[in-house]
């Protein structure tokens, strides 16, 4: 039996028996002595009603802990929803199941994050070059009395832009094979200015492309990859 | 009552299911685990040994590691709230290590530390503080270089730690 629907029910019953005994009692004189049926009917009637009360008793008792268990359910309920979401996404819902791994982005779509993130900081940069910083890192990149790493020394330096204490290298390297080794020394080579960097790299043309923090500016955030996906190219 | 007692038990239960909030994970790792950049047909990969960490002795040429960093937090992108590099430098102050976060082609995300130098010979700790978050399919890398040593004795790596939020 649905303990709602119940609880009302015998709380109505539990009223009628009251307000009868109740209306009996107002009726009836003082002085008026109790029959041995009355006796016996009013017996009955106690009987009905402490049977009756602890029915609502256990009865109430059962709805608290029903809403306890409730309340405890309701309290899971987002991770059944994350389930849910898991299913969609096409990863196995239930409890102990991986959350669902993030999209993988291809190098092409990592380049065009970092082709984003070089233009936010080519504004940052601003137009007035720094050309005391630009000297600096030139003659780092060129100082025949650093150690002579293996691959650096032979890539081109296409720029060296600096202001605002961010000072931006693009170089190339002929032999494609060297870029990765090549991005390496650079950070060797420019250690000292190098109060933070990023770095990216196309490993197809050779072509490396850096941003130095040379004093305390700060990089804005890294573009989300949703932010490089174009819809009508599909990603 | 007898409500408000069980309502006060089931959120006693639930606090102590719950438990303790959940601090970062703490990783140390021997110095050992540190690759040189250079194989040893390059003056750079030479006179490296394995052993109480990694270490080196030469008094022309730097050596360069690389120094993996493994995550827990799999493809996470919550980042590294500290890290320290246990060292000796025997080239006074002139060893340093940079930590960077990478995408997982090895291209560097903004936000890694820069080079930070020992501050001095001897016993040295290197300390990082916040690293920003990493890429979900990068890694992490710590990049040491040990300079020419200018005393006897040689350089060290001797362990690194790091924090995963």
């Amino acid at each position: 039996m649905n303990m709602r629907s119940w609880l009302p029910a015998s709380c109505a019953v539990l009223a009628l028996v009251l307000g009868g005994a109740a209306l009996w009692s107002s009726h009836a004189p003082a002085s008026k002595r109790l029959s041995s049926a009355d006796k016996n009917e009013l017996e009955d009637l106690r009987a009905r009603l402490s049977h009756l009360q602890n029915r609502v008793n256990s009865n109430e008792q059962a709805v608290g802990t029903l809403a306890l268990a409730r309340a405890a359910a309701q309290g899971t309920a987002p991770s059944a929803a994350a389930s849910a979401d898991n299913a969609a996404d096409g990863a196995a819902p239930g409890e102990g199941t991986e959350p669902p791994r993030p999209p993988r982005p291809t190098r092409e779509q990592q380049i065009a994050r970092f082709e984003r993130h070089f233009s936010e900081l080519d504004a940052m940069r601003g137009a007035a070059p720094d050309v005391d910083s630009e000297r600096k890192m030139r003659t780092l990149l060129t100082d025949p009395s650093s150690q002579k790493l293996t691959v650096l020394p032979k890539a081109t330096i296409d720029r060296v832009s600096c202001g605002n204490q961010l000072c931006r290298v693009d170089m190339s390297f002929k032999d494609v094979s060297n870029v990765r080794l090549g991005q390496t020394e650079l950070q060797i080579q420019l250690a000292s200015m190098n109060h933070g960097a990023t770095i990216y790299v196309d490993d197809d043309t050779g072509q490396l492309h850096a941003y130095f923090n040379t004093g305390t500016a700060e990089f804005p955030p890294f573009p989300a990859l949703a932010d490089v996906i174009s819809p009508d190219k599909g990603g | 009552m007898k409500k408000i007692a069980m309502c006060a038990a089931f959120g006693l239960f639930a606090a102590l299911a719950a438990g303790p909030a959940q601090a970062g994970t703490t990783h140390t790792t021997g110095g050992e685990a540190c690759q040189s950049v250079y194989d040893t047909s390059y003056t750079y990969g030479k006179y490296i040994f394995y052993g109480n960490g990694v270490h080196a002795f030469d008094k022309v040429d730097a050596k360069f590691f690389s120094c993996p960093m493994a995550r827990v937090n799999g493809l996470s992108a919550t980042g590294l709230s500290s890290a320290y590099v246990d060292v000796y430098d025997a080239s006074n102050g002139s060893m340093w290590c940079s930590l960077t976060a990478t995408d997982e082609f090895g291209n560097q995300l903004p936000g890694g530390s820069g080079a930070k130098y020992s501050g001095g010979g001897g016993q040295r700790e290197i300390s990082f503080g916040n690293i920003a978050s990493s890429d979900p399919w990068g890694t992490y890398n710590m990049f040491c270089t040990m300079m020419p040593t200018v005393t006897a004795y040689n350089s060290y790596i001797y362990s690194y730690q790091w924090v995963e939020r």
